[in-house]
């Protein structure tokens, strides 16, 4: 392992740190933070398209549904393969009342994906849960309420 | 998000209404029969002095009528109990039709709920999975 392996490994160590804190920071409702995260996660690897990806979701999740479209579409132009942006860009254009382009993108990745993909699920739970919902009855966001974190006396 | 909202107002004021009204004014059973007993006071009124102790019968017809005339008009006759009882019949079934609508609701919030939940999950531990998967 030479010494550009390492530093690249290390990068990729910190940006998956940074994206767990996003993740559990958006468990309690601290978008910001969790955004503020995912923003180091792409400046430790900035060529992954994860990172901006779980971007896009966490601002779908906070309510900021057109930025995250455009957001999401950015990082589609960018990253054409990368199926989690496809995804999450779909639930946004539910989340966001567009409807048709939803189930039109949620289309074109059945026909891509295999029944024993790790990302069929995820569609599959999205064309299930969005099938038959009147979208006046969409939930703003997929996450609880913002929580008190409570400062503990050392 | 669904129709409980619904529930909580008056079950359904026009069949209440409808109902209270029909108990209130005297079913045509009750009429009937009450022209029948109008006709058996009148008979007997009429053939008390022909027969033997005519005075006590008379004296009980009239007795009747009193009591009859005092009665209020929506008690103690069996049609008014009928008429009563088909109208609580009428407003049992409009409550059990109320009851399986809140029961459907409930149950379509619980499946959307089921799902929802679902969604969640499958999002979460897939950009979990993505983390850990995460190569450069």
């Amino acid at each position: 392992m030479n010494a550009s392996t390492d530093h690249d490994a290390a990068h990729l160590a910190c940006a998956q740190a940074a994206l767990k804190r996003a993740y559990l920071l958006l468990g309690y409702g601290h978008f910001e933070q969790a955004i503020a995260a995912c923003e180091e996660a792409i400046a430790h690897c900035p060529n992954h398209p994860l990172a901006p990806a779980l971007q896009g979701a966490i601002l779908c999740a906070s309510g900021r549904t057109s930025e995250a479209l455009q957001h999401l579409a950015r990082v589609m132009r960018r990253f054409p393969d990368e199926i989690v942006a496809r995804i999450y860009f779909c639930e946004a254009c539910f989340l966001g009342g567009r409807t048709q382009r939803g189930f039109k993108e949620l289309d074109k990745l059945d026909d891509e994906l295999s029944d024993d993909d790790p990302w069929t699920p995820f569609v599959d739970s999205l064309r299930e849960s969005f099938e038959g919902l009147d979208p006046k009855q969409i939930p703003p966001a997929l996450v609880v309420p913002q929580m008190p974190i409570e400062q503990t006396s050392a | 998000m669904n129709n409980i909202g619904n529930v909580g107002r008056s079950p359904n004021t026009a069949v209440d209404a409808s109902a209270a009204g029909k108990a209130a004014e005297p079913g045509r059973f009750s009429q009937f029969m009450g022209r029948v007993a109008d006709g058996a006071l009148t008979a007997a009124a009429v053939v008390a002095p022909l027969v033997p102790g005519g005075q006590l019968i008379q004296a009980a017809v009239g007795g009747l009528r009193e009591l009859r005339s005092a009665s209020p008009q929506n008690m103690g006759a069996p049609g008014d109990q009928m008429d009563k009882m088909w109208a609580m019949q009428r407003e049992n079934q409009v409550f059990n039709l109320q009851y399986m609508q809140l029961q459907e609701a409930v149950q379509s919030d619980n499946r959307r709920f089921s799902t929802m939940s679902n969604l969640m999950k499958v999002r979460h531990d897939t950009a979990k999975a993505a983390i850990n998967n995460m190569h450069v």
